[in-house]
């Protein structure tokens, strides 16, 4: 993210007398590209048939198409604050898929003990 | 990170202070996932977490004291809700994964343990082998002695004594001359000695075989004079045996008379190997005939 926001406080340091207007739309347009990031990490992480992470990963994705269309009507801190949900939404959506992951690996690995011990 | 003491005071102060102005629904859902994260195991293992999550619900507190109701704080509550709930899964994930590491550990430890046991089992099945193959080469030499000691009993007696290999078992057979005065049934006193050898071969050779002493005479006389002196002479043989340790109900004592005549009985010669007394050593016990 960094470099983006390095990028960013450049080109706004070199544009000198940028209005108000073009600051708020670079902002934006990095929240916007942070989201996505958020989106397509859960995407790859998340598995199809896990209900939660499913749910908040199609919420983020609505509210990052939501934030898009507010943000062509110059309504940008509503924006901001739909992105900022979006991607707590997939932020979440990644962590639940970890979780579960992390879960059933540890079941398999305890059923693998047990089954040590049952057929020595 | 140095305001946010005074931020975290400030929220509860000023809702006291605005207590008209209802949270949204999703700041209370907000507060309650906080608190579920906070009391989670996201406590231990993921701390940093929940602070993010805490500062998250600071933000939606803010924006509830600054306008209540409004777009800014039900999203700012909607992020910190998730925030909790991501906090949550992280310390759920942080379980998860020490529970794999402890399961791992306990595996390579079973099987460890599973190893050292097959070891010790074969371990216990050699020891088995060699005690086994042991006893059975101590049986072997045993064997062996017992024969050999057989050999050198039948050795022995073939000095003192005529021994022959028959149908019936082996046979040792003593001059009558050698054992008793004409026409007695006690035994000499050279005879004692004789027989206190063959006692001992007879011990030495096989204790399990049965022994028949047999009493012969020649033909002079009455037949039934010669088969009571016969039975006489090989009762005091048995009797003898008996008394220098042969097990008594191993030997038993038959007269024959002058039924059995190994020679002529028409010379001297002849006669003199008639008189004798056959010790038969391994007779079938279908053939055994009764005491005297």
């Amino acid at each position: 993210m960094k470099p983006i926001t390095i990028g960013a406080v450049l080109f706004v340091a070199g544009c000198g007398g940028a209005s108000d207007a073009t600051v708020e739309a670079q902002t934006a347009a990095n929240a916007t590209a942070e989201t996505t990031a958020a989106i397509a990490a859960a995407e790859t992480a998340a598995p199809k048939d896990h209900p939660q992470a499913s749910l908040h990963l199609k919420l983020a994705r609505d509210q990052l198409v939501q934030a898009k269309r507010l943000m062509q009507d110059d309504e940008n801190d509503k924006a901001r604050l739909l992105l900022q949900r979006a991607t707590a939404d997939a932020e979440l959506a990644l962590m639940l898929a970890r979780e579960s992951d992390a879960k059933e690996k540890a079941e398999r690995a305890r059923q693998q003990v047990d089954s040590l011990s049952s057929h020595p | 990170m140095k305001s946010l003491r005074p931020l975290l005071a400030s929220p509860l102060l000023l809702c006291v202070a605005c207590a008209s102005a209802p949270p949204s629904k999703q700041l209370m859902d907000a507060r309650r996932a906080y608190e579920d994260a906070r009391t989670s195991s996201a406590a231990n293992y993921r701390p940093d977490a929940v602070l993010s999550a805490k500062q998250a619900l600071v933000r939606a507190e803010r924006a509830h004291e600054d306008d209540p109701g409004s777009f800014r704080e039900v999203s700012l509550a909607y992020v910190a809700e998730r925030e909790a709930q991501k906090a949550r899964a992280w310390g759920e994930y942080e379980v998860g994964v020490q529970a794999i590491e402890q399961a791992d550990d306990d595996y390579k430890r079973k099987q460890a343990q599973l190893l050292a046991e097959s070891q010790n089992d074969k371990q216990a099945a050699e020891q088995r082998l060699e005690t086994q193959s042991s006893e059975l080469s101590h049986e072997r030499a045993a064997r062996q002695q017992a024969e050999q000691r057989a050999a050198a009993a039948i050795s022995s007696l073939e000095q003192i004594a005529q021994v022959k290999e028959e149908a019936r078992g082996t046979v040792i057979t003593l001059e009558g001359a050698v054992l008793f005065v004409t026409g007695k049934s006690e035994l000499a006193p050279l005879a004692q000695q004789k027989l206190g050898e063959v006692a001992k071969a007879l011990n030495d050779i096989d204790t399990s075989k049965r022994i028949v002493v047999e009493g012969h005479t020649d033909s002079r006389g009455s037949d039934e004079d010669n088969l009571t002196l016969s039975q006489r002479r090989a009762a005091a043989v048995r009797d003898y045996l008996v008394s220098q340790g042969v097990a008594a109900d191993r030997i038993t004592a038959v007269g024959r008379g002058e039924t059995q005549p190994l020679a002529t009985n028409e010379t001297s010669e002849g006669r003199a190997n008639n008189r004798r007394v056959e010790i038969v050593i391994g007779a079938d016990n279908a053939n055994q005939e009764s005491t005297d």
